[in-house]
This record gives C-alpha cells, structure tokens and sequence, in this order.
C-alpha cells in the first residue's frame, strides 16, 4: 500500500511540476513610479536572471530607461523582454516601438537592457522581462 | 494490485482535469508585439525591429525641432529575399510622427513638391547612392531648398547566408542607415543594425 502511495505521490508532482512549466508567465517585471519596484513573478526566471540596475533619464525631452539583468546561472539563456511606456496620468502610450525585443546572454553574462520613449509624454514605464515565447505556440 | 493502479489512475485524471478548469482556452488572434514564427526572409517582427532600431538612433541623437526627413533609395540589391521597402517607410513614419519633433515624407511626394527639377536631382542622387558614388552636396542642397525638407536618410540593406552541417541555415540581415543634411551636406548620422537568425 505504501509503494502505491509513493507512486501516487511522485506522478502528482509531476503532473503538477508539468502544468506550471506550462503556465505563462510575466517573468520579472520592474515598474518605474511611484520608484523603481522589481516584481520576480516567475520563480523559474527569477532563478536565472536577476534584475541588478534600473537607470532612467532624459535625452533630449524623451525619457531613456536602462535595466541590467545578470544571467546567475552557468548556462547560455535566451530572453525577450518589452517596455511599455505610461504619461504623467499613468496612461500608456501606444507605440510600434513596444513590441518584444530577443536577447540572448552568456552564463554569468550581464544583459543590458535600452529604451527611449516614443513622445515627450512619457514620464513612467513599465519593463517585462521573460523567457522567449513565440507567438506560434498559442 | 489492479485497484491501486485503478485508484492512482482516478486521481491523476482528476488532477488534470480540476488543472484543465483554469486553463483559459486558446484562440487564433495572437499578440502582434510578439516575434511569431521566423523564416529566412525578412518577416514582420524584423521590419519592426529595425525600424524601431533607426527610429531610436533619431531620437537619441536629437535631431532639430521641425526636422524634416525623407527616406531615399534604399539598395536592396545585395539581398537575396524580397525587402518591403514600402513597409520600412511607413512604419518610420508612423514612429516618427508619434514622436512629434521630426517630420517624415516620402520621396515621392517630396517628388511631387520639388516639381520636375526636384524630380531629375532626386534620380541623380538616387543613382550615385546606388551605384556607391559619393554624393554630390550641391544636389543635396538644391533638392533640400526644392523640396523643403532638412534630411535624407538613406539605407542600404545586404543579407549574408550560411549552410551548416546538417542544412540549418544562418542569415545575417545587416541595415546601413546615413542620414545627409541636405543644408551643410554632410551625414547627421550613420547607423548600422543587424539580424542574425538561425533557421
């Protein structure tokens, strides 16, 4: 009976371990009012990259955002991440220039992640930080 | 024995059916943002990414209020799948026009506004820029006054291809972006991007 309980034990683990390698994830996300918060909403991705400098800027009236992540682990990782970027009432602008950027870093290799706001509205972004995702696979 | 394999059985269905209750269903429309399946020619997320690229190059180095670019002739000759010039232009537009210090045209229409003159000095440039030959200032001068614009962003885009063991194949897009005052004549900015994909 103890054999059966094991078994049974060991396949719910990885029927769960399964399901939540499936689940979607936002990875790490780092918002930049009303200060710089870093959100790990992936415990797989917060495992492998860590979040290490926020910078923002402005340049010429538009506002430049600068994120370092650092690959913790000694393996090669591929990433995309996005920024998304917000006006002074916290309302996104819309742009083209908001899509999924792909990375690629080597193990222990530092990642450094740029982008420049699209209008002299933005004041505030949001960036999203994950493992590669194609469209593809929905 | 046959209950035991009977009962673990049960209790993973169950399982998976109780996970299936909070798997939202999928459907067709996907998140444009996103880079969607890659080929060996240039597929939309690539067009998006190069735009974005040059629109930020612009951004950063802050070109004048009421800057006025055209995008010129782009050489896609030195490379092997088609190139939406078309798209590059439109997209840079729509980028630049939400950006709302710098404004953009197409050449035909600045065309159109510098008349036939304008006309026969932009295919003069056209024709020195995709045969390599430098360009004249003079002819950049008289089709900046002609056609009221400050800027001419040129681009020259090449692919380079690769067979490796096994057939995989490896292609290198590269954008070279010169950016010429049409009032001093010479390069505001010079840029190069490029897309490496593995297929």
């Amino acid at each position: 009976m103890n054999k059966y309980i094991f078994l049974l034990g060991v396949m719910l683990v990885g029927v769960v371990l399964t399901t939540g390698c499936r689940s979607p994830s936002a990875g790490v996300t780092v918002e930049s009012y009303p200060h710089n918060k870093i959100s790990v909403n992936s415990k797989m991705f917060g495992g492998w990259m860590t979040v290490t400098e926020v910078a923002a800027a402005k340049k010429n009236d538009l506002l430049q955002a600068q994120i370092a992540a650092q690959n913790t682990t000694t393996r090669d990782c591929q990433f995309e991440y996005r920024f998304r970027w917000l006006d002074k009432n916290g309302m996104e602008v819309s742009t083209p220039m908001s899509m999924w950027v792909q990375v690629s870093v080597s193990a222990k290799e530092k990642a450094l992640m740029r982008g420049i706001a699209p209008s002299k509205d933005v004041e505030d972004f949001d960036f999203i930080v994950r493992f590669l995702r194609t469209s593809a696979r929905w | 024995m046959k209950i035991g394999y009977v009962m673990i059985a049960g209790v993973l269905l169950a399982c998976l059916a109780f996970t299936g209750c909070f798997t939202p269903p999928s459907q067709g429309y996907v998140p444009p943002e996103e880079m969607g399946t890659m080929t060996v020619g240039l597929d939309d997320h690539d067009y998006d990414l190069a735009v974005r690229d040059i629109a930020r190059k612009m951004f950063e180095k802050g070109l004048p209020k009421g800057y006025v670019v055209v995008l010129g002739p782009v050489d896609t000759r030195e490379c092997p799948y088609d190139v939406r010039v078309r798209q590059l232009q439109k997209s840079l537009q729509v980028v630049l026009n939400d950006e709302g210090t710098l404004k953009f045209m197409a050449a035909i229409d600045v065309m159109g506004a510098g008349g036939d003159a304008g006309t026969e000095i932009y295919r003069l440039i056209e024709y020195n820029w995709l045969n390599q030959n430098p360009i004249d200032t003079e002819d950049l001068q008289k089709f900046g006054k002609l056609a009221k614009i400050n800027g001419i962003l040129f681009g020259r885009v090449s692919a380079l291809e690769r067979r490796k063991p096994g057939n995989p194949r490896e292609i290198t897009y590269r954008f070279v972006w010169e950016l010429a005052n049409t009032e001093t004549g010479i390069v505001d900015l010079s840029h190069e991007y490029k897309i490496r994909k593995n297929l």
